[in-house]
């Protein structure tokens, strides 16, 4: 597959800007919601964690 | 007792739901990720153009995916609301809550993305007098609602019990979805994606169907996932929670 092709395939017609419009807010909206999900996840883990580390410390002094 | 009676008394522990839904988050995350990159692929570069719309109906491949998900979302969130209230099943109120931030974001893409293939294609972004798509937006205000609702009242069980009905209400608004492009004569057109019935060439519908498909197993690993982690806020005083955490420090 040659550059040419490639640039061809990637003006998708005269569509090119309506088709990458769609399929990169399709991207971003869908990886943004994964990220968000697995980070709130995080985020409650780490204080949980901190919790109990500082329980865990004020039982032993 | 039954099997199934078995699950609906084992559903009532948060913990075993918890656990339980470890494996199927896995599994929705690797069944996601591997349909949607074969969908997508197969859609922008293998399926061939349409012989009216050219290249620009390959945007259905993301756009009819995402307003499926967007309705049966909604639903999921109706027979949740319903759970709710009939038998007070705590993790139905889990569900909703999972729910509503995946329904925001998608029915925002199936808007966009709608738009977006408009443009070219009816040569309008947008036009108020279609009802598919007017109905479509009432939609996004519901799930809009249902979170703000949630954030309006202070306890959490009378906000479940209040987005429940909500929720139930708004099941209303599916099938005038469903029907619109039936019922009034619309700029929309009618169903482009069946299971059953194939309206297109087969290379043009087997990624669709690869994707719709890809796009259900995503839904799965959001909720999933979610879910995991409403149960873990609720529940982040309990022994078993300290348990499962004390052990990794």
């Amino acid at each position: 597959m040659n550059i040419e092709a490639i640039a061809e395939w990637a003006a998708m017609g005269r569509h090119g800007l309506y088709v990458w419009l769609a399929y990169g807010s399709s991207l971003a909206v869908l990886v943004g919601l994964v990220l968000e999900s697995r980070w709130s996840a995080a985020r409650l883990t780490r204080e949980i964690e901190a919790d109990i580390a500082a329980y865990k410390e004020s039982g032993q002094s | 007792m039954g099997p199934l009676k078995t699950l609906w008394h084992r559903l009532g522990s948060p913990r075993w739901f918890y656990g339980m839904l470890a494996p199927w988050q896995l599994g929705f995350g690797v069944a996601a990720l591997t349909l949607l990159t074969i969908g997508t692929t197969w859609g922008l570069v293998f399926a061939p153009a349409d012989y009216q719309q050219g290249e620009s109906f390959r945007i259905i491949y993301v756009h009819v995916p995402t307003v499926i998900l967007a309705q049966s979302a909604y639903m999921m969130l109706g027979v949740a609301g319903f759970v709710l209230l009939v038998w007070r099943m705590k993790m139905a109120d889990v569900a909703m809550v999972a729910i509503v931030p995946f329904g925001i974001a998608i029915t925002v893409l199936g808007l966009f993305t709608g738009a977006v293939w408009g443009r070219p294609t009816w040569g309008t972004w947008w036009e108020w007098t279609d009802a598919r798509l007017v109905s479509t937006l009432i939609l996004l205000f519901l799930y809009f609602g249902l979170y703000a609702l949630r954030q309006a009242i202070p306890n959490a069980e009378s906000a479940g019990r209040a987005c429940a009905v909500l929720a139930i209400v708004g099941l209303i608004n599916i099938p005038i979805i469903k029907y619109s492009v039936e019922w009034w004569t619309t700029l929309h057109q009618g169903s482009t994606f069946s299971v059953t019935r194939v309206s297109m060439p087969m290379q043009m519908w087997a990624p669709l169907l690869v994707n719709v498909v890809g796009m259900y197993c995503l839904f799965g690993w959001v909720i999933t996932r979610r879910m995991r982690t409403e149960v873990l806020r609720r529940e982040r005083d309990t022994a078993w929670v300290n348990d499962l955490f004390g052990k990794r420090l």
